[in-house]
C-alpha cells in the first residue's frame, strides 16, 4: 500500500535561511505523525508546502504515490484534497458555523450538502452552533469548528499546524483528547505540528523531532523516541536535563551520581552523560549512592522539584531532580543520588547535534513541561 | 506536461508548470499597463526637450509656484489632519450630544467641490457681501480702510476652504481604523500609566497611523490637483502655474514640465505613504476584535465635544449649502428644467461607470499583486496608481496624445486596406472620458482595496485554497464579501470625485456634452455666482446621496457586529 503523504528529500530557504533541510518522511493511511520542534523551525513550512500554499524549491511531495511537488511541477492547493488547519483557525469571519463547514464541500449538491455539515458538526458536537458567527465562539470552540471545515470534504490526508496552542492549559487536554478521538473516527492520515513534546507523544503513532535549521533529528514511536533520544537535542526537548561529562573507560562512564553504560563508544572517547530530572533517584537509605547535599525543594503538587549538589563541593555545578509526592528527607538526613540507567544517556561530546543544541539555547521554558 | 496525464486519474488531478505567468498576473499586468500609458505620456512629454520656457520658468516664477504650493500642503494637510482624525477619535469613542448625527453627517462636506465653496465664501464675504454689510452697519464704517477683515482671495483663505472639504478623507479612513481598533490597547495603556490624552497620541493614533496616512496623502493630491479655488483666489500654486503657461503662454510641453515638478511631490508623497503602510502592516482579526463602550461625556466635556463636530460640518457643509439654496430660491427662473435634467444625468452615468470600472480594476490589481507578489506587477500598480496625482487637466493631455495616434493609425490603416476612413474612434467619447476618469482616480479605488485586503490574513486564502477554492473563488467567495465595506468606499470615493471633476470634463467631453461641473465653470469663471448656483446645488445634492448610503452602510456593518456580540 502506498503512502497517503510521501515527502523525500525536502529542502527548503526564505533567502539565505534555511528552514527545512533534506527532510523525508510518510504518514501511512489512517496514521497520525507527529512533528515536534521548538518555534521557527520551519515546521509550518513543511505544511504549507505538502498543502500546496508553498512552491518546491528541493525534493519531492507526493500524495498516494503520485507527485503533487517537486521543483518545476505544481499542483495547486485546491487539487490536492489535503486539508491545513492553521494555527489561528483562519475561519471566515463573514460566514456562519454552517457556511464555514459547507465551504469546502460547495460542489456538493444541497441534499447531501447539509447532512454532512451537520454530521461533522455533530462529531466535533458543535451542531448547536450552525448558526453562529465565528466572533460569537471562545477559542476551544473555533479549534473545533475549524477541525469539522477541514474533515467535512473527507481529504485523504489532514495537516494540523499547533492545533492546540491557541487554547488555555486546562482546556488544551481536554479538546486534544476529543481531537484525537474525531481524528481516529475520520479515519485519515494526520500529520500534526508541535512545539509540546506531551503533545506529541499524546497523539501521534510515530513522531519525528526536528531542530533549528529545518534538521531531522530522530523518527520513531513516542516511547521509543522518549526512552532512547538519538542525541542530546532530542534528550532536551522533553524536559529539563542535567549535564555530566566523562570519559568512556572499559565501555562505561564513570560519574560522581554511579556508572552508565556508554553503549558502543570506544574506549577513551569523551562524552556527555545527560541525564533527566527524573532520571536520579534520591534516598536516605541508599548508603553505597552519592552523598548530596539539598539546595532547594520546591512541592510542585504531583511531585517536587528538588535542586542539589554533590556533598563538599561548595562552588560545584548544582543538579535538578524530580521527585514524586511530597519530598521530605531535606535539612537533616542525609540523603544520597543515584543515576537511573533508564533515564541517563551518553552522547558523544560536541556531536554536531549537541552544538545545535547549544545553539538552540534555552529551548523552551522549563517551569511549563515540569508542572 | 507528460506528469499531467499521469495524474488525471486520481484526486490531485490538475497542476501546472511551476515558475510561469499565470492568467491573474497577465491580467493585472495588462490593466495596470493600460492605465500607465497616460502617466507615461506625461512623463515624455515633461522630459522632452523643443521648448526654452524651462530656463524661463526656472528664472522668473517657479521659485514662487513651488512656495506657494508648500505653504498649501503644509495648511491643508495640518487642518484635515487634526479635523479628521479629531472628529473621528469623538464620534467613536464617546457619546455626546449629537454624535449620531455628526457620525455620518461629519462626510458631507465631501459632496462639495473646492471651487464650489470657493466660490460661495467668496461671495458671502467680500466687500459687497453680507457678512462685511453687517459688519459696517454695526461700526458706522463705509470704506474698507475705516476697518479690518480678512482677506478670503488669498492662501489663508485658500487653506481653509480646502481644509473644509477635504477633511472627510482624513475623517473616513482614520474612523474606521479607530473602530477596527480593540480596547484592549487603550486600557494596556491606560493601566500603564498613561492618561486619555497620551494613550490617544501613543497609542490610538500610531495604531491608525497606516490609514491616516493614506488619508492625509488623498487630501494633499487633491490640493496639489486643485485648480478652481487657487484660480479663484489668486493664490500662485504649481496647479495654476500650469494654466498659466498653458493658455496664456499656449506651451502644452511648458505645463506638462511643471505638472514634472508636481510629480516630484507626488512621488515623496507616496513614498512616505507607502514606506509607512510596510512598516506597520498588521493584520486584524475578522471580527474577533472587542469594541469599546462609547464613554459617555457629560456638562463642559460634552459642550466641547459637540462644538468641535458641528463647526466644520457647518462651515463646510451647513453654511454653503444654505448660501447656496438661498441663491437657487431667489433666482427660481434660472433654473432651466430639461438642460439641468441632461446634464445631471450625463453627470450620473460618467461617475456611475467610472467608479464601477476603476473598483473592479483596482480590485483585479490588489488582488493580483497578493496573488503573484510579482514585481514587476508591483512597480506597474505604483505606476498606475499614480494617475490621481497627476493635474487633471495635465492627465486630459496625456490620454489624448496616445488615443489620438491610435486612431489616426486605425484610420490610416482602414484606408490602406479598406479604402474607408474611420474617423476618430475613441477621442472625444464618453469612452475615452471614463477612461480618463479611472486613470485619475484608480488610486482611491486601489487604495481601499489594498488596505482592505491587507487586514485579511493570508491564512484566509490558504484555508479556502486547500478547501478546494481556486485563486477566482477565493476573491469571490471570500474576499468580495470581507471587502464589501472597502470596495463601497472606494466606489462613493470615485463616484464623488467623478461628480466633481472639472478639467478634465472641461477638455475631453465629447462635443454639445455638459456636465453639472462645465456648467458651474462657465458661471462662476465670470464672477455671475447666482448663475452657478443651481449646478452647483444640483452637484451638491447629487454628492450627498452616496454620503449617505456610504455612512449608513458603515453603521449598519457595525450594528450587526455590536448585535452579534450581544447575542453570544
Amino acid at each position: 500500500m502506498t503512502s497517503a503523504l510521501e515527502i523525500s528529500g525536502l529542502s527548503h530557504a526564505f533567502g539565505r535561511t534555511r528552514v527545512l533541510d533534506d527532510v523525508s518522511c510518510t504518514v501511512e493511511p489512517r496514521e497520525i505523525v507527529c512533528l515536534l520542534g521548538p518555534s521557527g523551525c520551519g515546521k509550518t513550512t513543511l505544511l504549507r508546502l505538502a498543502a500546496g500554499l508553498e512552491r518546491v524549491q528541493t525534493g519531492a511531495i507526493k500524495l498516494h504515490g503520485q507527485t503533487v511537488g517537486e521543483p518545476g511541477w505544481h499542483v495547486p492547493p485546491e487539487s490536492r484534497r489535503i486539508g491545513l488547519m492553521f494555527q489561528d483557525y483562519a475561519l471566515f469571519p463573514h460566514l456562519t458555523i454552517a457556511e464555514n463547514v459547507a465551504f469546502g464541500i460547495s460542489g456538493l449538491p444541497a441534499g447531501r450538502r447539509r447532512p454532512r455539515v451537520h454530521e461533522v458538526l455533530f462529531q466535533v458536537n458543535m451542531q448547536a452552533y450552525a448558526d453562529s458567527y465565528p466572533h460569537m465562539l471562545s477559542g476551544g470552540q473555533q479549534q473545533r469548528v475549524a477541525l469539522a471545515r477541514v474533515l467535512a470534504p473527507k481529504p485523504e490526508v489532514v495537516l494540523l499546524d499547533e492545533p492546540f496552542s491557541g487554547l488555555d492549559e486546562t482546556l488544551r487536554i481536554q479538546v486534544r483528547e476529543e481531537t484525537l478521538r474525531v481524528l481516529n473516527q475520520a479515519g485519515t492520515a494526520v500529520l500534526m505540528v508541535t512545539h509540546h513534546p506531551e503533545e506529541a507523544m499524546f497523539m501521534s503513532d510515530r513522531m519525528m523531532v526536528m531542530g533549528p535549521g529545518g534538521i531531522i533529528h530522530q523518527v520513531g514511536a513516542p516511547a521509543e523516541v522518549y526512552a532512547n533520544p538519538a542525541n542530546r537535542f532530542v534528550a532536551t526537548f522533553f524536559g529539563r536535563t542535567n549535564l555530566i561529562t566523562g570519559v568512556v573507560r572499559n565501555g562505561a562512564v564513570d560519574t560522581p551520581l554511579g556508572t552508565v553504560a556508554a553503549g558502543d563508544r570506544g574506549e577513551g572517547c569523551a562524552v556527555d552523560v545527560v541525564f533527566r530530572s527524573n532520571g536520579v533517584i534520591l534516598s536516605t537509605a541508599d548508603e553505597q549512592a552519592c552523598p548530596v547535599e539539598i539546595v532547594s525543594a520546591r512541592p510542585m503538587g504531583r511531585d517536587t522539584r528538588v535542586r542539589f549538589k554533590l556533598a563538599g563541593d561548595e562552588a560545584g555545578a548544582t543538579y535538578l531532580c524530580r521527585v514524586p509526592g511530597i519530598f521530605t528527607a531535606g535539612g537533616s538526613a542525609r540523603v544520597t543520588a543515584r543515576l537511573d540507567p533508564a533515564g541517563a544517556f551518553v552522547f558523544h561530546r560536541g556531536g554536531p547535534a549537541t552544538e545545535r543544541t547549544s545553539v538552540a539555547g534555552p529551548v523552551r521554558d522549563p517551569s511549563a513541561d515540569d508542572a | 506536461m507528460t506528469t499531467a496525464a499521469a495524474l488525471t486519474q486520481r484526486p490531485p488531478g490538475r497542476g501546472f508548470a511551476a515558475g510561469g505567468v499565470d492568467g491573474w498576473t497577465l491580467g493585472a499586468l495588462l490593466a495596470a499597463g493600460c492605465v500607465a500609458v497616460p502617466i507615461a505620456a506625461v512623463l515624455v512629454l515633461a522630459a522632452g526637450t523643443g521648448s526654452d520656457i524651462w530656463g524661463h520658468l526656472i528664472d522668473t516664477v517657479l521659485a514662487r509656484y513651488v512656495g506657494t504650493t508648500l505653504g498649501l500642503m503644509a495648511g491643508v494637510g495640518a487642518g484635515t489632519l487634526i479635523i479628521g482624525v479629531g472628529t473621528a477619535w469623538l464620534v467613536t469613542n464617546f457619546r455626546f450630544p449629537g454624535r449620531g448625527l455628526f457620525e455620518w453627517s461629519l462626510l458631507l462636506p465631501l459632496a462639495i467641490p473646492s471651487y464650489v465653496i470657493a466660490f460661495v465664501f467668496t461671495d458671502f464675504l467680500e466687500f459687497a457681501g453680507p457678512v462685511q454689510g453687517l459688519l459696517r452697519e454695526l461700526g458706522g464704517w463705509t470704506l474698507p480702510r475705516d476697518y479690518w477683515f480678512p482677506e478670503i482671495r488669498s492662501l489663508g483663505g485658500a487653506i481653509a476652504v480646502m481644509s473644509l472639504v477635504l477633511y472627510p478623507y482624513v475623517y473616513l479612513l482614520s474612523r474606521a481604523a479607530f473602530l477596527e481598533q480593540s480596547v484592549g490597547m487603550m486600557e494596556v495603556s491606560r493601566s500603564l500609566g498613561r492618561g486619555p490624552w497620551r494613550s490617544f497620541l501613543t497609542v490610538a493614533v500610531p495604531l491608525a497611523r497606516p490609514s491616516i496616512v493614506v488619508g492625509v496623502s488623498l487630501v494633499l493630491m487633491e490640493t496639489l490637483n486643485d485648480f478652481g479655488t487657487v484660480d479663484f483666489f489668486a493664490v500662485q500654486t504649481l496647479t495654476l502655474g500650469i494654466f498659466d503657461v498653458w493658455f496664456n503662454l499656449n506651451s502644452v510641453a511648458g505645463a506638462a514640465q511643471i505638472a514634472g515638478v508636481i510629480l516630484l511631490f507626488v512621488m515623496v508623497l507616496l513614498t512616505a505613504e507607502r514606506f509607512s503602510r510596510r512598516r506597520q502592516r498588521y493584520h486584524g482579526q475578522g471580527g474577533s476584535v472587542r469594541r469599546a463602550v462609547p464613554r459617555r461625556l457629560t456638562g463642559f466635556a460634552a459642550l466641547l465635544s459637540t462644538l468641535a463636530c458641528a463647526l466644520p460640518l457647518a462651515l463646510g457643509f451647513l453654511l454653503p449649502v444654505g448660501l447656496l439654496s438661498a441663491d437657487v430660491v431667489a433666482n427660481l427662473e434660472l433654473v432651466g428644467g430639461r438642460a439641468f435634467l441632461t446634464s445631471a444625468g450625463n453627470s450620473l452615468l460618467l461617475a456611475a461607470v467610472a467608479a464601477l470600472v476603476a473598483v473592479l480594476i483596482g480590485l483585479q490589481l490588489a488582488y493580483g499583486v497578493r496573488l503573484s507578489g510579482n514585481r514587476a506587477l508591483k512597480s506597474l500598480t505604483r505606476v498606475a496608481s499614480l494617475g490621481y496625482a497627476i493635474p487633471g487637466a495635465v492627465l486630459a493631455v496625456g490620454v489624448m496624445i496616445p488615443f489620438g495616434l491610435f486612431d489616426n493609425w486605425i484610420d490610416a490603416q482602414a484606408s490602406r486596406l479598406f479604402g474607408i476612413s474611420t474617423g476618430l474612434i475613441l477621442s472625444g467619447t464618453g469612452a475615452a472620458l471614463v477612461f480618463a476618469y479611472v486613470v485619475r482616480f484608480l488610486a482611491l479605488s486601489q487604495g481601499a482595496v489594498e488596505s482592505g485586503l491587507e487586514r485579511v490574513t493570508p491564512n484566509i486564502d490558504g484555508a479556502a485554497r486547500t478547501l478546494g477554492c481556486r485563486p477566482a473563488g477565493v476573491l469571490w467567495r471570500v474576499h468580495v464579501p470581507l471587502l464589501r465595506g472597502s470596495m463601497l468606499t472606494a466606489a462613493i470615493l470615485v463616484f464623488v470625485d467623478t461628480m466633481k471633476e472639472l478639467p478634465m470634463t472641461v477638455i475631453m467631453r465629447p462635443f454639445n456634452f455638459e456636465t453639472l461641473a462645465t456648467q458651474v465653470h462657465q458661471f462662476a469663471a465670470s464672477e455671475q455666482f447666482a448663475e452657478a448656483s443651481p449646478a452647483a446645488l444640483a452637484i451638491v445634492l447629487a454628492g450627498i446621496l452616496p454620503v449617505i448610503i456610504l455612512s449608513r452602510a458603515m453603521r449598519n456593518t457595525v450594528h450587526i457586529d455590536t448585535t452579534a456580540e450581544a447575542r453570544a
